[in-house]
């Protein structure tokens, strides 16, 4: 069986690899949208476990990729987390996503909100 | 007897008739004077006539001779009633003599007896027969010697009457002239009836004519009764006035003899009962010695004399009149004297009294124009010696509390005005000003009466005093008295007191009124003319009626002259006037009784004046005459308004650039220290392989600073946004129970590593669920429990949920640390302070913790307090509203 996979939308390149280290090291296979513009269009071949969105993107609003995905059936179930930096931002979406993380991230917060996935998709099935 | 009819009879019988008839009419005026004489001599003609008439029918010489002597009581009784009638009627007020009337009448009565016994002695008649006439027969005698006697008697008595009559008709004039004229003829008749008897000439011998004249007489009589009234009219009326009336009259003759004089002049030239007829005026009147020459030679005046001196003193008028007859001839004077003491005084009464009366209002008149209190006082007394010929007076005033009399001025022991504002006596209960007040009028006059001066007794005399009145109330009293001149009490003095101190009191009132009306006025003015603000009235076209100073300045005016006709619209911009006219118009129209209204006016300086101005509608009677108005220089306060709007804008912009500067620069530290923490976690966790025990430690360090920074940053926008109130609370029911465990939870650890215990406790009463918003309280507990760790060495920190009350529960963290300093507890809720502001390791912080959760608590209608002791530790209670359910709190 594959790992499942995290889609991981961040811009800077140094939290985009402590995402996908952390989670890689947490058992997930992961992909990386540096621009904003990628994740959207790659998402329908993909099947992910869950998806890590920053707000602020060069090509994009966070806020509306978020917006796409949830307005698709396909992707409802799929969990998201936000992290931003902006706490207006953060405020604000909150209960659109699962969860909503004022950066910086704790590599440890992270780990736990995957251990809480996990367990209720195992629960959940 | 015997007697046989004779024509001649019927004249003598119609005689009888005619004089009886005069009589009865004579009876009812017998108490005039003369009337009883008039009353006797019809009486006594009647019988003659009637005697006669018989003696004339007897038939027999005893017959006639027994009438004839009954014929004789009629002719003796009849010359003496003529005497007296005539008398009378000539000397009106005159008696005749008594004397000579009884001795008359003794010869009248002899007479009678000797006519009865005339048989036995012969001394009337003797040789008595029958003589026969033609158809009668009358008595024919021979006279004895008392006949002779008679006869001058008879005779002496008609022309003693007859003179009266004619003296009489010489002095009389008119109707009396023609009623002498009658009386002549009456006189006349039986004169020349008895000269013919006696002188033979008789036509119808050997009767006696005189019973005819005597009938002639009596109808003479008659006439002069019914044509003139002889008795009934004026001349025993006139006669009776005359003596009766209270005015004297004397009657001189061309030679200053006394003609005639009525009892009272006799009376008032005190000869009463002396015969002064015939005597010389000027020897009768010698106690007048004056008068005398005065008027000795004067035909026609009117004067006034009077006689003794005071109470005594008595006025007569008297008035000469010349008297002339009818043919033009001056023939005496008339003195009439009249008692006019009682006119005389009531007119000198009467007159000084209104003397009086003119001097007060011309008083009155002269003090209205004085403006000046102590000169109208002084005034007032000068004027009230000079005019009302009063005396030593004083006037005293009554305080404002009416205890005490005030001294103003008053007159010294020499008459001269004196100062006397140093004078204070209080009004005690039984003060004698209470008699004064008490009097009807409110005037009292004292008679025989202890004179005072400064309250010691001077003298004795009559004093008086009376209330200063202004129509409604007493404000003090006039008191005089006639210590210098002694003069007697006027009979109106009271009255006149009165009025003058009715007078006075409205004068001071008055002019007391004026000064404090003027003082106010002044006072008023002042403030108007001094005022920075324009003043203005204007009519009801809005025409300047008056206008201040400042106001003129306003207006470019130099003088109150140039303001006439000036409409208030041409102080207003041009541009604003039309909106200013509607505004004003309005009120007027709505009777709006104040309004406000700002506005630009014309001005003179360059730049735009703004005046605020507070208009109030002027009312008469319910009728808008116009407006006033009150306008102040607003410019500077309308710059100012504008510069701190602009202020205001600015700091807001300031605020909101802050708190965006903030939100920046929050976000951009949050991304690099997202790679710090990131990378120092994945370090420490061995993502890029074991580390050993220093790098572990060395990344532990990186991932604290971390941790430290992260916070520093939240308090710093939390700030940031408490600061522009942006703070949303979000309400909802949360578990208490959860609330604690989490914050235990979160600082169980942080307490762990410092060795300190963390107790948390939930009194029994809590409810389980309560309402607010829990991420916040959640803030305000890890903030609370965080400082209590930060600042305590040893011991321990707990939590305790409470409720103080029904409707508040609370939430309190108490410490065993080290305190904070009553001086500090004042400022430790202020944004960066701490207890004390040098930085250490252990206490390294942003300071704004505490001032972040007093904010939150504020927010939430809730209170936060502490209670301190260095050393001890300190506990800090947020107590908070239990919110029902559908309530929210921010």
């Amino acid at each position: 069986m594959n790992p499942p996979l995290a889609m991981i939308a961040e811009d800077d390149p140094k939290l985009g690899m402590i995402y996908e280290t952390a989670l890689q090291q947490a058992g997930y296979a992961t992909y990386l949208d540096k621009g904003g513009d990628q994740l959207l269009n790659d998402l329908p071949g993909l099947d992910p476990a869950l998806i890590i969105l920053d707000m602020q993107l060069p090509y994009a609003s966070g806020a509306d990729i978020l917006r796409q995905i949830r307005a698709d059936k396909r992707w409802d179930k799929v969990p998201i987390i936000v992290a931003t930096a902006d706490l207006f931002a953060a405020k604000s979406l909150q209960g659109q996503a699962e969860y909503v993380l004022l950066k910086p991230v704790s590599v440890a917060r992270l780990l736990e909100i995957v251990n809480h996935l996990r367990e209720d998709k195992k629960s959940s099935q | 007897m015997q007697f046989q009819f004779t024509i001649y009879a019927l004249p003598l019988i119609l005689a009888a008739i005619i004089s009886g008839w005069v009589a009865f009419y004579a009876w009812r005026y017998r108490g005039a004077r003369g009337g009883m004489a008039l009353v006797i001599l019809s009486m006594a003609i009647a019988e003659w006539s009637l005697t006669y008439a018989l003696e004339i029918m007897g038939a027999d010489l005893s017959t006639t001779l027994f009438w004839t002597k009954i014929e004789y009581l009629g002719v003796v009784i009849a010359p003496l009633a003529w005497l007296v009638l005539t008398f009378n009627y000539a000397n009106p007020g005159k008696r005749l003599d008594r004397r000579l009337v009884l001795s008359l009448t003794t010869i009248a009565t002899i007479t009678f007896l000797l006519v009865l016994t005339t048989d036995l002695h012969g001394l009337v008649w003797n040789n008595i027969h029958i003589e026969q006439g033609a158809g009668f027969s009358v008595l024919a005698v021979s006279h004895g010697l008392w006949f002779w006697v008679h006869f001058a008697y008879a005779y002496s008595l008609l022309l003693t009457g007859a003179f009266f009559i004619l003296r009489s008709v010489v002095l009389k004039q008119g109707v009396y002239r023609r009623q002498a004229a009658i009386l002549i003829v009456a006189v006349a008749a039986p004169l020349i009836g008895n000269i013919l008897y006696l002188s033979g000439l008789n036509p119808i011998r050997p009767l006696d004519p005189t019973p005819f004249a005597f009938a002639i007489t009596v109808v003479a009589l008659t006439w002069g009764i019914f044509g003139f009234q002889l008795f009934a009219l004026s001349p025993i009326a006139r006669d009776t006035i005359i003596d009766e009336m209270q005015d004297g009259m004397i009657v001189i003759d061309t030679n200053n003899r006394i003609t005639d004089i009525n009892p009272s002049a006799l009376r008032i030239i005190n000869v009463a009962g002396a015969n002064v007829i015939g005597r010389s005026a000027v020897e009768v009147l010698s106690p007048w010695p004056e008068l005398v020459n005065k008027y000795k030679d004067i035909l026609q005046a009117s004067d006034e004399i009077s006689f003794g001196e005071g109470k005594d003193q008595v006025w007569y008028e008297l008035r000469l009149s010349p008297l002339y007859n009818k043919r033009k001839r001056f023939i005496g004077r008339v003195i009439t004297i009249r008692n006019v003491t009682a006119s005389r005084s009531t007119e000198e009464f009467k007159n000084s009294f209104l003397n009086d009366i003119t001097a007060l209002q011309e008083i009155h008149l002269a003090l209205s124009q004085e403006h000046d209190l102590d000169t109208l006082y002084i005034q007032m007394i000068a004027r009230s010696q000079q005019s009302l010929g009063l005396d030593r007076m004083g006037l005293f005033l009554i305080n404002d509390q009416a205890n005490e009399l005030q001294g103003t001025y008053g007159v010294d022991e020499t008459g001269n005005t004196r100062d006397e504002r140093y004078y204070h006596e209080k009004i005690t209960p039984d003060h004698w000003t209470t008699e004064i007040l008490d009097s009807l009028t409110h005037t009292k006059v004292w008679e025989n009466a202890e004179l005072m001066d400064n309250g010691v007794a001077v003298g004795v005399g009559w004093k008086a005093g009376t209330t200063l009145w202004t129509g409604h109330q007493a404000i003090g009293y006039l008191m005089c008295d006639n210590f210098l001149t002694h003069k007697p009490l006027r009979p109106y003095e009271a009255e006149l007191l009165s009025l003058l101190g009715t007078t006075f009191g409205h004068l001071i009132e008055r002019t007391r009124v004026e000064a404090s009306l003027q003082e106010s006025e002044a006072r008023y003015r002042q403030i108007v003319e001094n005022a920075s603000d324009v003043i203005y009235r204007t009519d009801m076209d809005g025409r300047f009626t008056y206008i201040n100073p400042i106001g003129l300045h306003f207006l470019g005016l130099a003088s109150d002259a140039e303001l006439t006709g000036r409409h208030y619209l041409e102080m207003v911009a041009p541009h604003f006037r039309h909106h200013l006219k509607r505004f004003y118009d309005r009120q007027y129209i709505a009777k709006q009784k104040n309004t406000y209204q700002e506005f630009p006016i014309v001005s003179t300086i360059g730049r735009e004046v703004w005046l605020g101005q507070n208009v109030q509608l002027i009312e008469e009677n319910g009728q808008v005459i116009g407006f006033q108005a009150v306008a102040r220089d607003i410019t500077d306060l309308m710059e100012a308004k504008d510069a701190l709007a602009l202020a205001r804008d600015q700091a807001l912009e300031a605020s909101k650039l802050k708190s965006q500067l903030l939100a920046k620069v929050s976000h951009e530290l949050r991304t690099p220290l997202g790679g710090i923490l990131g990378y120092a976690e994945l370090l420490r966790y061995g993502a890029f392989g074991p580390l050993e025990e220093k790098q572990a430690h060395a990344a532990s360090q990186i991932i604290d600073s971390a941790h430290y920074l992260t916070a520093m940053v939240n308090e710093l926008l939390d700030q940031a946004q408490a600061e522009s109130k942006s703070i949303i609370l979000h309400i909802d029911n949360f578990n208490v129970n959860e609330l604690v465990q989490h914050v235990e939870s979160n600082m169980s650890v942080l307490a762990g590593k410092k060795g300190l215990t963390l107790r948390t406790s939930i009194a029994s009463e809590v409810p389980e669920t309560l309402r607010g918003d829990r991420q916040r309280l959640q803030q305000i507990l890890i903030n609370l429990a965080g400082n209590a760790i930060k600042f305590t060495k040893t011991g321990e920190v707990g939590i305790h949920v409470y409720c103080p009350d029904d409707a508040h529960w609370a939430m309190q963290v108490a410490d065993t640390g080290a305190g904070v300093p009553k001086e500090a507890q004042a400022y430790i809720f202020e944004p960066f302070r701490q207890v004390n502001n040098a930085i250490t390791r252990e206490n390294r912080g942003t300071g704004l913790g505490l001032s972040i959760t007093k904010q939150l608590v504020e927010i939430m209608r809730g209170e936060i307090t502490l209670e301190s002791e260095v050393d001890k530790g300190s506990t800090f209670t947020i107590v908070l509203p239990i919110l029902k359910d559908t309530e929210k709190n921010a």
